[in-house]
């Protein structure tokens, strides 16, 4: 008699479960899995979105060759719009809580990218973690984009982006600072050129697109891309190769750096920022048969390095206060330890009036580790007594 | 009629005693009405009547004893018609029944009484001879039971006996029989319980006594390895089927008096011997009366296995989870006793049940404290470990694959997606198959003649694995999934707590088909909540672990070194819960291990005694002065 009550309970239980219907059940062989989105600019401000979806017969041991996805593309008035065109061509259903990658075309990104985030952040599935990446030309190209050793090509760009050296900005980064009016966000830009061992269509990182508000405006390319990493403070270690006075060619590796940006409000609202610049750094490949053992020439390299470092800072800093984006948070710094100036004097006109007229001080300073005294080029020739 | 009166006195106290113990006919016992006596008795017998026909036991009579009192005038007339031509009764129900038939002086009277109640047993010798001249004498015994040469020459002595007053029992247990357990009986219960249990009785003319002779023949096995719970490190010796063994070999490990050995019998007609073991001092003495308690209750016709009285002495009736633990290693039964737990034997079956058991018992083996204790305690989280996964793996394919595919890495889901491709099922009668199959393999290998052993496993490895792969039925991760869950539930070194686990993987499956992940929570939270709730003897079923107790859990968590652990498990209250010696710990952890005879202090003596003897010493514990400083420094 004590166990009725229980039992009543768990059957009761029990048959609310056949109630459910099984919700949210979806089998994996009536799924799609989105991996990799790319947006571009339609005519009559339209979007063409491109999925890459993978074709899992293709996949596996028992695969019978081409290319293991598929990119689906169509136009319409909003991702979701598409995704609703998708769902009556495709006979799975299309989920993006896969997706890693998100790719916008460059004319999409000089439109304007802000409204594409509405849908990022408020569908759950999407990833917020997922990177953002900026294509030279049409995003579906670079989607299309051929990758000599990886399968997919969302996974090619994701390693490429995530690999050494290269500041990685997520979905999340990217809004947050497209939310602020301190800074303005960089986004990897890659495209795809032709190379002469595999032809063309081949995915390269190009550089980081500027963007000025939500709108694309510029590339930061070569040694800005580089100058673009000590200013914003992500200094992963990278190597880096140039000539010494002598012509002579040597490639160091940065094994860690540090940057201290300081701004300081001069008369008149003007801002100067004492930018420095530390670094450790390794010789791995030395062509000019230098003895680095003396102590003279150890110096001149390091010289020469810092002299390097502070190249690709100003040439960084010209571009961006060329084109008035505040690509690396100098505007949030000032907020920070100027609030009040920045609030009522400089925040308004700052991309184009405060940080045009600021001035840079940069000092950099390198130490040299390894410089090889056991690992010396093998090869060198034994010095003669004189 | 004498007969009449007993069967009326019988009947009514089965009725109690069933009502006591079942919870099922809590209908009143109906006094004095006779007319609903048949369908209770049938409720009563209904459970035995199942173990009969499930053991398929020739010997046993084919109707229970109270199905006579449906149609109490046949036997009331059948018995009247025996029992003017003998001392007693020769249909019964148990033996016990003839505590009142008294040995009778004339021989001739027990030996047609004997060989009445012994009708068509071939396997009884009554074997009439002349001791002292004139002096008749009747020895009974089973064959096959009794050490037929030393009852030879107990005989031998007694036909070439040659006194005075030869017919005096007494006289000739002192000075003639030559066998240590002798004693005298004056009824027919406990003279046909000797016999049957293997001793031999004499019966000498004008006696009314009997002599029971206990020369019981050799074991029927030896003391082999046990094989459910094969260890590397450690005693290889198991239980076998002789209760009297079993005891000793607990006895050679646990060398005090305070180790008792309660002695019961149950079981009606199979009288199974049962020994209840526990050492006085530590175990917690409420716990000793209320398992006698639980056992005496028990009133069945067999008792085999000491399963049987597992479910009538646990805790909760209908859990899955087994209350008890089954031990086939004397090391392990010594071991528990010694942290005041109790051992019940039966007779028959090398399986000794240990009393009270806590979930974490199962997951624990003897060998953890034979080991080094780093390695233990790897073993030990790896089991927990397993023990988790072989629970909540199945389902939790099944849920992240159909509910919540975005938990799964991308790329391990693409592998997933496309070995699923070409499968007709959903994920979970996917597992569900292969679960099953895997099941019935393990239930066929176990029953499987060893010789053909090899064969099974090529037919369930290559046939059911690579083939339903191949074809494209089941998908290779499913199969990883089950192999997973199946090694996983082998870890448990116990076989029985497995056995629990291996059963509720099913219902978290549904419930993860159902409900996704939401379910698997639900079910796990269910499952703790009735693992709480559940006590074995009164001690809360995941101590030390739920009901917390800092020492304890350390102890279960990781194998603490044996000097280090100086306190019993406090969870079951045991009597003396200083287990080692205090100072030695404090030595040890002063020095940083055990250092020569240089270092002497006042500890050293007690130190060297101690490590000698680390787990059989223990015995000498309880009454050891137990230094009131050391517990107070404990």
């Amino acid at each position: 008699m004590k166990r009725k009550p229980s039992l009543v309970l768990l059957a009761l239980a029990l048959l609310s479960s056949a109630l459910t219907g099984c919700w949210d059940r979806n089998e994996l062989n009536d799924m799609a899995f989105i991996l990799a989105t790319g947006i571009d600019a339609a005519p009559n401000n339209r979007v063409k979105v491109s999925l890459e979806i993978p074709i899992p017969a293709k996949l596996g041991k028992k695969a019978s060759g081409g290319s293991p996805f598929v990119i689906v593309s169509s136009e319409g008035a909003t991702i979701r719009d598409i995704y609703q065109l998708n769902n009556t061509r495709m006979s799975r259903k299309v989920t993006s809580a896969h997706r890693r990658v998100v790719i916008i075309g460059e004319e999409m990104a000089k439109r304007g990218i802000r409204p594409l985030f509405d849908n990022f952040a408020r569908v759950p599935e999407n990833r917020l973690n997922g990177i953002l990446v900026i294509a030279k030309g049409q995003a579906s190209d670079l989607l299309k984009g051929k990758t000599p050793v990886d399968q997919f090509s969302w996974e090619a760009l994701r390693e490429i982006i995530r690999g050494r050296g290269r500041t990685v900005n997520n979905v999340k980064n990217i809004a947050q600072a497209l939310s602020l009016p301190g800074i303005d966000p960089v986004v990897v830009y890659m495209g795809t050129v032709e190379t002469k061992d595999n032809g063309p269509g081949q995915i390269k990182l190009l550089g980081y697109a500027q963007f000025k508000d939500d709108k694309m405006v510029g590339v930061y390319e070569g040694n800005e891309m580089l100058g673009i990493h000590w200013l914003v403070g992500q200094i992963t270690p990278h190597e880096m190769t140039f000539a010494l006075p002598s012509g002579q060619m040597m490639t160091v590796y940065v094994l860690e750096g540090a940057t201290r940006i300081e701004p300081t409000l001069l008369p008149g609202n003007r801002v100067k920022f004492n930018i420095q610049a530390r670094a450790t750094c390794n010789v791995v490949e030395d062509f000019g048969e230098l003895d680095l053992n003396d102590l003279n020439n150890a110096r001149m390299v390091s010289q020469e390095i810092e002299k390097q470092i502070k190249k690709h800072i100003e040439q960084s800093v010209e571009r961006m206060q060329q084109a008035g984006t505040d690509s690396v948070a100098l505007g949030s710094r000032v907020n920070r330890k100027y609030p009040r100036a920045w609030r009522e004097k400089l925040v308004q006109d700052w991309r184009d009036k405060g940080l045009k007229e600021a001035e840079f001080q940069i000092q950099t300073e390198v130490m040299l580790i390894h410089t090889g005294l056991i690992s010396d080029n093998a090869a060198k020739e034994e010095q003669r007594k004189p | 009629m004498n007969e009449g009166m007993r069967l009326t006195h019988h009947a009514p106290s089965h009725l109690a005693r069933g009502t006591a113990r079942g919870a099922k006919s809590a209908i009143p016992p109906p006094a004095g009405k006779r007319i609903r006596l048949p369908a209770l008795f049938s409720t009563c017998t209904y459970f035995f009547r199942r173990v009969q026909k499930l053991k398929g036991d020739a010997e046993r009579p084919t109707r229970p004893p109270e199905y006579r009192q449906v149609n109490p005038m046949k036997s009331k007339a059948k018995a009247k018609a025996k029992a003017s031509s003998s001392i007693g009764p020769t249909t019964y129900s148990v033996l016990k029944d003839l505590k009142e038939v008294h040995i009778s002086r004339k021989l001739e009277d027990n030996e047609s009484y004997l060989r009445e109640l012994f009708t068509d047993c071939s396997d009884v010798v009554i074997r009439p001879f002349e001791s002292d001249p004139g002096l008749r004498a009747l020895a009974v015994m089973v064959d096959g039971l009794v050490n037929s040469t030393l009852v030879q020459r107990s005989l031998e002595m007694l036909m070439t006996y040659w006194q005075d007053e030869p017919n005096r029992v007494e006289e000739l247990v002192e000075r003639v029989i030559p066998a240590s357990q002798v004693h005298l009986v004056d009824n027919y219960e406990d003279m046909l319980d000797g016999v049957l249990s293997g001793d031999t009785a004499l019966m000498l003319e004008g006696n009314e006594q009997a002599i029971l002779i206990e020369l019981r023949g050799p074991n029927l096995r030896s003391i082999a390895k046990p094989a459910t719970e094969e260890i590397v490190r450690g005693p290889q010796e198991g239980f076998i089927e002789g209760i009297r063994i079993n005891t000793s070999l607990v006895r050679r490990r646990i060398k005090t008096p305070n180790l008792k050995m309660k002695p019961l019998k149950l079981g009606r007609q199979t009288r199974t011997n049962v020994a209840v073991a526990y050492v006085e001092g530590i175990v917690d003495p409420a716990l000793v009366p209320e398992v006698m308690a639980r056992l005496e209750r028990i009133d069945v016709d067999a008792i085999f296995e000491t399963g049987q009285l597992e479910e009538y002495i646990q805790d909760s009736a209908y859990s899955p989870f087994p209350q008890v633990q089954i031990s086939e290693r004397p090391d392990a039964v010594a071991a528990a006793l010694m942290n005041g737990r109790i051992a019940i034997f039966v007779d028959g079956t090398p399986m000794v049940m240990v009393v009270p058991t806590v979930f974490i018992n199962f997951m624990l083996t003897v060998e953890d404290h034979y080991e080094r204790f780093q390695f233990t305690t790897f073993l030990r989280w790896l089991r927990y470990t397993f023990l988790i996964l072989s629970l909540f793996v199945p389902s939790l394919f099944v849920a992240t694959t159909t509910f919540h595919p975005e938990m799964i890495p991308t790329s391990i889901l693409l592998s997933i997606t496309a070995a699923r491709e070409q499968i007709p099922f959903p994920a979970v009668i996917e597992v569900l198959i292969m679960e099953v199959i895997f099941e019935a393999l393990r239930e066929a290998g176990i029953r499987l003649p060893k010789q053909i052993g090899s064969a099974l496993s090529i037919l369930g490895a290559l046939i059911v694995g690579q083939a339903a792969v191949e074809a494209g039925i089941v998908s290779a991760p499913v199969v990883i999934v089950v192999s997973i869950t199946g090694i996983a539930s082998f870890t448990v070194p116990q076989y029985n707590g497995a056995v629990a686990l291996r059963l509720l993987r099913f219902p978290l499956l549904l419930l993860s088909s159902l409900f996704g992940m939401y379910g698997i929570l639900l079910g796990a939270m269910l499952l703790i909540g009735h693992m709480a709730s559940l006590r074995s003897f009164g001690i809360p079923y995941l101590s030390p672990l739920a009901p917390a107790s800092a020492g304890d859990v350390q102890m279960t968590l990781i194998r603490l070194p044996h000097w280090l652990s100086t306190q019993r498990p406090s969870y079951l209250h045991p009597q003396d819960e200083v287990r080692r010696s205090v100072q030695v710990k404090n030595d040890i952890e002063r020095q940083g291990g055990s250092v020569g005879q240089d270092s002497q202090d006042s500890g050293d003596r007690e130190s060297s005694g101690n490590q000698q003897d680390s787990r059989a010493g223990e015995a000498n514990k309880p009454e050891k002065r137990s230094e009131p400083s050391d517990e107070k420094k404990a």
